[in-house]
């Protein structure tokens, strides 16, 4: 049997996170977003079996700052685009009050690590995310493009077949298909 | 059943008339003989009272004598002569009273003698007692006188004898004559009795059957009242009208019923005691009052139809005459709704027939036959049609499935046989197709559908047969066209498949290394062979595009695409997105108003409107701002050329036009076919299939795609799809 | 102090390359290494080839396979097919890499577990352009949270 699921990492991950260090004994606030504070200053063994223990679920310390930033940059992205307050502020202006930074900064870090700007990776989330609504919920496009902030059905559209290739009717089809296919398989 | 007859009997009139003259019979029997009982009774009542009166007589005769004798005797004692008178009255009386019963006794002979005897004693008493009243004298007696007492004395003697005689056979007589009275006064009361009883039976019966009688006929006479009132016909009864003559010459309405008025307005008191030809005015039409005559005059039946206008409307009757009781009773019918339904089944009938003939001819033109098959004797009866198409004359041999059999191509006997033993044994296939060779010898192709069916408890199998041989051909050579068709198909898809692989591979690589040698070494190469690597660039190129638009036009429609409602504004949005660039470069502006969704296959509809559109962009006035323009409207489809085959009531009417370079609108045809370039290639680059490509996807979408254009004006281009 | 956790360290891709063609090939590998994003290719000259590969013990899987359709032996179809229907390989990206512009094959691939189709382009500069984006949004995809269920792309 398959079954589909589906789940957020960073729960996930700060559950883990969580959980490891409290098994190692090292005092810990966890604030989201990739970044933990250590309450008190750790020997090299303890820093190395935490590293060792993290690794196993595919968790890495991040030694370089600016990748680190880039993980951040992106994270709050992805929190932006979750949350209600989109249509107010413009991303760069967002990125920079939130981390501190100057856009151009933050941009030229985030084109140097991910081969990709800023507003490209924006759109690929901003589509990633209506993926997201047109697999796992009933919402016509006309809803989601309202939900995530388009000026219209169309630009939703135009948009997506620009990132994706294909039209949102194509992709609803598609993954329709493959469900169809998966239960057919399965059966 | 005794009983029954018995009162069958009784309830007969001749009984009643056998009864009746029994009856009287009986009763004057009886009083007859009543009276001459009572009259016997009288008689003998007086035969008693005379009988008395003899006796009586009898004695007073007797005691006559006697007194006689004795005042005779006194007076010869006496010698007193005035007693002499006394005598002389004893002997008157004693004579009177003889005489007297002389009389009674009539013509009783016993007593005639006797009395005779006593009259000759009477007279010898009388001339001795003279005799001794002459020997009377007032001084003695005479010696003589003795002689004549003792003489008188015998005679008394005698008479005595005599009357004790008479007396007692009076006495007899009496007695006699008692016992008959007593005899007949016991009869007679009991005869009266009889009678009586026998009078008060009869009277009973004759009242009983009488009242019995009157009731059947009061019964009897309320049925015939019921009858008349609730008839649905209308009875009247008249009496003939005479002339001076004593001929017949009208008819007195004596009896109407309800029903005058129900179907003639006439109201029955208004029409009793009334001439017939007063108020029933048609009887003088049509001699009918002349046929009623004669029914009455020759006694007979008689009946007519007859025409009357009542409130305007004409109605139907059927009258019967007949002779009765010194009249004539007329029961007249209203049949108009049985004329009408005659006069409409006529109709029917003709329409029928018309039909029929229509049918027959159809049936001819069609070359359809029809049979009915008897299954239980394998007997069957054939149109005329069905003989025809046998190539035989109507009826020209008596259909039995023998002889039919013959007529079956023996290669199809095997299925006409099976065809055959499924019918008679259960419900026939649908429908079968076979060949028969006619009697001319020529093959035809017959489609036989029959049905089972029960005609009057049997079951008969009845069917329709067509001469399909024209059919089967044009099918046969449909067949092999669709044959060839799908070998053409299969050819094509094959084709296509080399065209998108095979051919565009090696095409594809070329352009690959000409990009690599462009990219890397072009700076090497010579001016000249520069100017040539350009060419083949170009080459190349084209070839490719010319590959991908063949390739295009022949998939529309042979691929399997999803219909869906397409928004041709949103379409218009992606279409000039895409074209964005060239719109921009050419500096045109694309315009449209409302557009229509449509059901159609979106990435062709846009294939349609991004070829219209780079048709557009590519042939543009340079000296001209490239506008474009895009509207729409619903048409019915009688807007639409007449020829054209049309699946839809209404299309939407896209109209795409433009101000460029436009077109000789004698090409407009030309136009859209496949290579149809109009300009030379170096002026104008394209393939010359975008066109062919437009019209292909507008009829994959059952529509239709017009071109006109002016040169130099623009072109317009009007797309209809169905709604 | 501060740590940074990361789900993902790996900085240098692993692509491999399908495909019968010799001509294919090499543009292929002289496209990827013009391109900046550091990867490690490896070609495979059929399907069967790719599916000895990718089932060695201890195989260093690809993050990113692009298969040809149209191969001998066994054809980019039924490694696709192969490939999906195991749990082990069920991380790696596929991008079917054709010259089959036909809409059915496109749609077929992509429910039977494709991720890009990616037409062969006429020119070298097409196809480096072609697999920076196939690269760069694949990259995403490994070092973001997006859902690569979800991840179809059609260039």
């Amino acid at each position: 049997m398959k079954i589909s699921i589906k789940y957020d990492m960073a729960i996930t991950c700060k559950a883990i996170v969580q959980e490891q260090l409290d098994k190692l004994d090292i005092p810990h606030t966890i604030h989201g977003i990739g970044e933990i504070e250590i309450q008190r200053e750790l020997t090299s063994d303890e820093t190395e079996e935490m590293m060792g223990k993290l690794a196993n679920y595919g968790i890495h310390v991040l030694n370089d700052q600016k990748l680190a930033l880039v993980h951040r940059i992106k994270n709050t992205i992805k929190e932006m685009l979750e949350s209600d307050n989109l249509q107010s502020q413009t991303i760069s202006q967002y990125l920079a009050d939130k981390l501190n930074y100057s856009y151009t900064y933050l941009s030229n870090l985030f084109s140097e690590a991910t081969h990709t700007s800023i507003e490209n990776f924006v759109i690929l989330c901003k589509v990633d995310h209506a993926k997201e609504l047109m697999a796992n919920t009933n919402l016509t496009l006309t809803e989601i493009a309202y939900r995530l902030n388009y000026s219209s059905v169309a630009h939703l559209s135009s948009q997506f077949k620009k990132t994706t290739g294909l039209t949102p009717t194509t992709f609803q089809k598609i993954l329709e298909k493959r469900r169809g296919n998966l239960i057919q398989k399965t059966i | 059943m005794d009983s029954k007859i018995l009162h069958r009997i009784i309830n007969s009139p001749i009984l009643d008339k056998f009864f009746l003259v029994a009856a009287i019979s009986g009763l004057l029997t009886l009083t007859t003989f009543l009276f001459l009982q009572i009259k016997t009774l009288e008689n003998a009542a007086e035969e008693i009272s005379h009988s008395l009166t003899m006796d009586k007589e009898i004695n007073n005769l007797f005691s006559q004598f006697d007194l006689m004798e004795s005042s005779e005797f006194r007076s010869v004692i006496l010698k007193d002569t005035t007693f002499e008178q006394s005598y002389i009255d004893h002997k008157l009386e004693g004579d009177k009273s003889l005489k007297l019963l002389y009389d009674l006794v009539g013509d009783l002979p016993g007593y005639k003698t006797k009395l005779d005897s006593v009259t000759k004693l009477k007279d010898s008493l009388h001339a001795t007692l003279s005799a001794l009243h002459g020997k009377v004298n007032p001084f003695g007696v005479d010696s003589t006188a003795l002689v004549y007492v003792k003489k008188g004395s015998d005679l008394l003697k005698n008479l005595q004898k005599i009357k004790a005689d008479i007396l007692w056979e009076n006495q007899e007589l009496l007695e006699d004559r008692l016992e008959a009275y007593r005899r007949h006064t016991f009869l007679t009361p009991l005869i009266t009795i009889i009678l009586a009883l026998f009078s008060v039976i009869i009277f009973t019966i004759a009242f009983l059957r009488l009242r019995r009688q009157k009731n059947k006929i009061q019964t009897s006479e309320m049925l015939l009242q019921n009858i008349v009132q609730s008839t649905d016909n209308i009875m009247n009864y008249y009496q003939p009208i005479y002339d001076s003559n004593g001929e017949v010459v009208d008819f007195r309405v004596v009896f109407a019923n309800i029903c005058n008025w129900d179907y003639l307005k006439l109201k029955p008191k208004d029409l009793i005691g009334k001439p017939i030809s007063e108020v029933f005015p048609f009887v003088l039409k049509n001699n009918e009052l002349d046929k009623m005559i004669d029914c009455f005059t020759e006694d007979k039946t008689i009946d007519f139809e007859r025409q009357i206008t009542v409130d305007g409307e004409m109605q139907w009757f059927h009258s019967f005459v007949r002779g009765m009781d010194g009249g004539i009773l007329e029961v007249v019918r209203n049949n108009t709704e049985e004329y009408n339904a005659k006069k409409d089944l006529l109709k029917l009938n003709q329409e029928l027939e018309v039909q029929n003939f229509i049918m027959t001819e159809a049936k001819k033109v069609a070359k359809i036959g029809s049979y009915t098959w008897y299954l239980d004797k394998d007997v069957a009866e054939f149109s005329d049609n069905y003989y025809i198409i046998l190539g035989c004359e109507p009826g020209e041999f008596v259909p039995a499935w023998d002889t039919y059999r013959n007529f079956v191509h023996p290669e199809d006997l095997i299925i006409y046989d099976e065809y055959i033993a499924m019918g008679k044994t259960m419900n026939p296939p649908k429908a079968i197709t076979y060949r028969i060779i006619s009697k001319q010898g020529i093959t035809k192709y017959i489609k036989t559908i029959d049905h089972k069916i029960k005609k009057g408890g049997k079951t008969v199998m009845i069917g329709v047969v067509q001469d399909v041989s024209d059919q089967i051909q044009v099918e046969n050579k449909l067949k092999l066209k669709n044959q060839e068709l799908k070998r053409g198909n299969v050819e094509l898809e094959s084709f296509n498949r080399v065209v998108s692989h095979d051919l565009q591979e090696p095409l594809r690589k070329i352009q690959m290394f000409i990009s690599r040698i462009n990219d890397d070494e072009k700076n090497a190469l010579s001016e000249r062979s520069a100017g040539y690597f350009d060419r083949i660039d170009k080459v190349a190129a084209r070839m490719q595009s010319l590959i991908r638009n063949l390739l295009t036009y022949s998939r529309i429609g042979n691929e399997q695409a999803d219909t869906d409602k397409v928004d041709l504004s949103v379409l218009m949005d992606k279409v000039t997105e895409e074209y964005s660039e060239r719109i921009a470069s050419v500096g045109a502006n694309v315009i449209w108003g409302e557009l229509p969704k449509v059901s159609g296959v979106s990435f062709q509809l846009e294939q349609l409107f991004g070829n219209l559109t780079s048709n557009s962009l590519k042939y543009h006035n340079p000296e001209v701002p490239l506008q474009i323009e895009i509207k729409s409207e619903i048409v019915s489809k009688k807007q639409l050329p007449k020829k054209l085959l049309k699946n839809s009531k209404q299309y939407h009417k896209i109209t795409f036009s433009d101000n460029g370079i436009g077109f000789d609108d004698e090409n407009s045809k030309k136009i859209f076919d496949v290579f149809q370039r109009l300009h030379a290639k170096t002026q104008y680059s394209g393939t010359g299939i975008g066109l062919a490509i437009c019209k292909k996807i507008v009829e994959n979408h059952q529509g239709f795609i017009f071109a006109s254009g002016e040169t130099g004006k623009g072109s317009i281009f009007s797309i209809y799809l169905p709604i | 102090m501060k740590i940074h956790p990361l789900n993902s360290g790996n900085q240098i891709l692993n692509i491999a390359l399908a495909d019968d063609d010799d001509d294919d090939r090499l543009f292929f590998q002289e496209a990827i290494e013009d391109i900046s994003i550091r990867t490690k290719l490896s070609l495979l000259k059929d399907g069967q080839e790719l599916m000895d590969y990718l089932n060695l013990p201890n195989a260093i899987l690809p993050n990113l396979v692009f298969l040809d359709l149209n191969m001998p032996i066994k054809n980019g179809m039924q490694c696709l097919k192969e490939i999906r229907s195991n749990p082990d390989l069920s991380k790696i990206c596929i991008a079917i890499y054709s010259t089959s512009c036909s809409e059915k094959d496109i749609e077929e691939t992509f429910i039977n577990g494709a991720n890009i189709y990616l037409n062969k382009p006429n020119s070298f500069a097409k196809l480096r352009e072609a697999i920076k984006k196939v690269l760069q949004i694949n990259w995403q995809y490994h070092t973001s949270n997006l859902n690569r269920d979800n991840f179809l792309l059609r260039l």
